[in-house]
């Protein structure tokens, strides 16, 4: 014995010196760390996250916009019109003339409007408002889609995955160094950079402090090698709503949380008090809404799997009439330049319906149909205008999924235009949302008014077995996640969970925020017109809708 | 290895150690008692075990060392080896585990017993290497590179249970041939039940010539991970993901190795197909995957004495390989490849690498190797800076201590 143990005992000490667990591992900042929904999506209360960056880089940040879209505060100066009532009397109210640029266009089109001629893009300003065209210095950013949406070629700039799809800036902001604590853990050298189009333009142009920002946690590895692949608790990519555009502030959260409830792919969402310290102290900047990007946290938790194709489509290809590589700019994977699946699933889309059993059989095995339809019924009685068959191509995600034979899924993303009310907006609205400005009296459940240009709504809701799985979830998601009484407390839940950060004495600062006054942030919430009463009527309708339709 | 499992691996670890250091006791008073009662020993049991520690180069690879794509970190312990061997009249038996060693996603490695009817047949069972390639069947510890040719170690089966005959067959021949429950116990790519074969040759005095093959069935399960195979280099970065496959698993290998004096000089070749029954989006069948590698290798050990008493410090040895690995589907192309993990036309990927290598083992105990390898992909979209198919240069140096 005690010569094998003395054989033994050099290799024995040296292991167990060597083989003790590294101390690189961790739990809440490593990349191997588990994504911690249940601490960073906490659905109980309103989370606090402090932000410290230098005031050098927050000039940076500034002089960086400044070169792209004007003067911070400087109304007007891109061509967005100045701030007038709507919901809670903070959206810009558009000329007549830059609403007609927009007629017939989708979102992120080319447009002109005035005399002289000012260049920009179409987009959507306001809950519920139609299209208005918004210029900028450049005209917006490049590779525009001139001729509307209909127009072969069109696109937004080419594959840069790491840009926002309707591009109104050249360029994307610039990325700085900020230090993050929440929940009693800090993490340094947090990439920050502001994120957005409509909702960055108009709070740049009115000067407001509370703008809408992106966390990419370790962006800036390269510049700081102590945070390679860090994460924050398990999560890389973070994007906060300033809800600019939604004067209840419930909208994106409320309605992503029902397309999760009804059994979506939908990213996980959850207020957040967000605090920024830019070297003068802590300051509260308001109350935002966070979002799950979609990316390996997400993708794993719904797919099992993260190795799949993610597409962020936009432009001519992201309505699926034609087959566009630079319309699909993928999130993963970038580097294969392998489409294949979306080719094909296009193509599928589009083959000949003379044998329909065959169609269907081919599309299915492409395309989660299913999930496609449940997005639709569900973002029908919402009244989402800004999304696919509506006035924008681009406000989805596709995820081709390995583990599900490669069948791309929809993933729903960008929800705060739904629930068209009249507080909340200006009106008007395209036909996906079954009818919008707050109209009810008319919805068009199954999209009478939709041409061959939305083929994936078009075509399926013309195949009757589709139509009838549509019907079916129309019927489903009434009696379920829409059951009146449900959405009402689910809202007045929210409301009650938001309200003492939005208003009062421990609420946003009046120049920081796009609430109004306590009265007007209740009524754009619970009031009589508010989202829920809104969501109650809209549902309302549909039932009648739906017991007069076959 | 999952994180997590990891982790626990290694957290674990000791106590096979503390196990083994537990139960050789009565060992080896058995054997103690035996020898005084016999004076010929009937029963022999020896502790085994190895570690190796490596620290690895990459200089400007754009990639995060230790990552998914990029397997082996700048600094690890490679292998932690530790076992027992022994023999008790006709039978011999092996037990040996690691929790360090990835290339298997068990700890457990060897735990099996062989009886000898004679020397033309002997009798395996338990767990242990299934007959395949040359490099593949020499152990970890004596190879001549830090790493093993990338056939070797990403296309040639692993360990598994079973059962195997083996032995020689006059003084040319020696044959191995088995059953098996799979073709690499804890891999993602394992098989199902698999026979494997090898047969060697030796026409001539320092000339081996040999041949394996094996047959297994795989079956794909949509909401599982990928079970095929996936291509690694020999510096651990994964060009070519595992694809979806299913039915028949086939390998056949051949390999060559000529010493003459203080020469080795070894070639090796190895081609495995899967097929893709009912994987297509529209449960076709797609054409069968294929990997096809090679390598060659040639070594030199300078200072080797003749006839005179072995000076081991003075004893370096010096070589050079290249090693070659391919994917595709056996198909024609289509203009349409894809790397979709149930593509019709697969693109095809591949690679290849030369390494420079030195090994010096001035004492029984120790070790120390060193490789220099340059890197080339032939598919640029797949290297490790997209759109750069090379060189990628890593340095390695391992340190390895083991029992004498």
């Amino acid at each position: 014995m005690l010569k094998v143990c003395r054989r033994l005992t050099p290799v024995a000490a040296v292991v167990l010196a060597m083989a003790s667990p590294s101390a690189q591992r961790d739990d809440t900042h490593g990349r191997d760390a588990v994504p911690d929904y249940e601490r960073v999506f906490n659905q109980d209360s309103v989370g606090r996250l402090e932000i410290r960056m230098a005031s050098s880089d927050w000039e940076a940040v500034v002089a960086d916009m400044d070169s792209m879209a004007g003067r911070f505060g400087g109304a007007g100066g891109f061509g967005m019109p100045q701030p007038g009532p709507g919901g809670g009397g903070q959206f810009p109210t558009p000329s007549t003339e830059a609403i007609a640029a927009c007629g017939g266009r989708t979102e992120g089109d080319a447009c002109s409007f005035g005399t002289p001629a000012v260049s920009g893009r179409c987009v959507q300003t306001g809950n519920a408002s139609p299209l208005t065209c918004v210029g900028l210095p450049a005209g917006g950013g490049p590779g525009g889609n001139p001729g509307g949406g209909a127009n072969p070629g069109g696109g937004f700039g080419g594959n840069n995955g790491q840009r926002d799809d309707v591009e109104l800036l050249p360029r994307t902001p610039i990325y700085v160094p900020v230090d993050l604590t929440f929940d009693g853990e800090t993490f340094h050298h947090v990439g920050f950079r502001l994120k957005g189009n409509s909702s960055l333009v108009s709070t740049w142009q009115r000067g407001a402090e509370k703008v809408p920002f992106r966390l990419n946690i370790d962006a800036l590895e390269e510049r700081y090698p102590e945070v390679v692949n860090q994460t924050f608790f398990g999560f890389q990519n973070l994007g906060f709503s300033n809800n600019i555009l939604d004067s209840s502030y419930l909208r994106a959260k409320v309605v992503t949380d029902l397309m999760r409830e009804s059994g979506l792919p939908a990213p996980r969402t959850a207020f957040m008090r967000v605090y920024l310290d830019r070297g003068a102290g802590l300051t509260y900047l308001g109350l935002y809404t966070m979002i799950e990007i979609p990316d390996e946290p997400m993708l794993d938790t719904a797919f099992g799997s993260s190795a799949g194709n993610l597409y962020k489509p936009h432009g001519t290809g992201g309505r699926w009439t034609v087959f566009v590589a630079d319309d699909f700019p993928k999130r993963t994977n970038d580097a294969d330049q392998d489409w294949t699946d979306v080719e094909d699933a296009i193509a599928a889309l589009n083959d000949p319906t003379s044998d329909r059993e065959v169609w269907r059989r081919r599309l299915e095995a492409r395309v989660d149909v299913g999930v496609f339809l449940r997005w639709l019924a569900l973002n029908t009685l919402v009244g989402n205008n800004d999304a696919y068959g509506g006035l924008s191509a681009h406000n989805y995600y596709l995820y081709g999924s390995p583990r599900h034979r490669d069948r791309l899924f929809w993933i729903p993303w960008d929800h705060d235009l739904a629930i068209p009310s009249a507080t909340g907006g200006l009106g008007g609205g395209g036909p996906v949302g079954g009818g919008g400005g707050g109209q009810t009296a008319a919805l068009d459940l199954f999209h009478t008014r939709i041409g061959a240009d939305w083929p994936l709504i078009r075509r399926l809701l013309d195949d009757p077995v589709y139509r009838a799985t549509y019907r079916g979830y129309l019927e489903e998601l009434l009696n379920s996640v829409l059951e009146p009484a449900r959405v009402n407390a689910d809202v007045r839940a929210e409301y009650d969970r938001i309200v003492p950060y939005v208003v009062g004495a421990s609420g946003e600062a009046p120049e920081r925020s796009f609430a109004g006054t306590a009265a007007q942030f209740e009524a754009a919430a619970v009031g009589p017109a508010g989202v829920a009463a809104t969501l109650q009527s809209r549902t309302t309708a549909a039932r009648a809708a739906l017991s007069s339709t076959r | 290895m999952t994180g997590l499992t990891s982790f626990r691996a290694r957290a674990a670890w000791p106590l096979p150690l503390l196990l083994l250091l537990a139960v050789s006791r009565p060992v080896a008073a058995q054997s103690t008692q035996e020898e005084s009662a016999r004076q010929t020993p009937v029963f022999e049991v020896a502790p085994r075990g190895y570690v190796q520690f490596d620290w690895r180069g990459y200089p400007e690879w754009p990639i995060e060392p230790g990552g998914g794509r990029l397997q082996f970190d700048t600094f690890e312990i490679r292998r932690a080896r530790i076992g027992v061997d022994g023999r008790w009249r006709r039978l011999s038996f092996e037990v040996a585990v690691d929790p360090q060693d990835v290339d298997d996603d068990t700890v457990l490695k060897d735990a099996y017993g062989q009886f000898r009817f004679s020397r033309a047949l002997r009798l395996r069972v338990g767990q242990f290497k299934l007959p395949g390639g040359r490099e593949y069947l020499t152990s970890a510890r004596t190879i001549d590179f830090v790493e093993r040719s990338a056939q070797s170690s990403s296309a040639d089966a692993g360990r598994d249970v079973g059962g195997m005959l083996n032995g020689e067959i006059g003084k040319r021949f020696e044959y191995q041939v088995g059953l098996f429950a799979g073709d690499g116990r804890g891999r993602a790519s394992r098989a199902g039940v698999t026979t494997a074969g090898r047969l060697t040759w030796a026409p001539v005095k320092d000339l081996e010539i040999g041949t394996s093959s094996s047959v297994g069935r795989t079956s794909a399960h949509d909401s599982d991970p990928a079970n095929g195979l996936d291509g690694r280099m020999p510096s651990g970065y994964r060009f070519f993901d595992r694809l979806y496959v299913q039915g028949r698993r086939q390998r056949f290998g051949i390999d060559a190795t000529f010493t003459p004096g203080a020469w080795t000089i070894a070639a090796e070749g190895l081609r495995t197909s899967d097929q893709r029954l009912e994987q297509g989006l529209d449960f076709e069948d797609l054409p069968s995957v294929v990997a096809t590698g090679w390598s060659a290798a040639a070594n030199h050990r300078f200072g080797r004495r003749r006839g005179g008493a072995r000076v081991r410090a003075r004893e370096i040895d010096l070589g050079l390989r290249f090693d070659w690995l391919s994917f595709d589907d056996s198909a024609a192309a289509t203009g349409r490849d894809s790397v979709r993990l149930r593509a019709t036309d697969v693109r095809q990927r591949s690679a290849g690498t030369l390494t420079a290598g030195v090994s010096w083992q001035p004492t029984r105990w120790g070790r120390i190797l060193g490789n220099a390898s340059l890197e080339r992909y032939g598919d640029a979209r797949s290297a490790p800076e997209p759109g750069k198919s090379g060189p990628y240069i890593t340095l390695a140096t391992r340190f390895q201590i083991e029992l004498p």
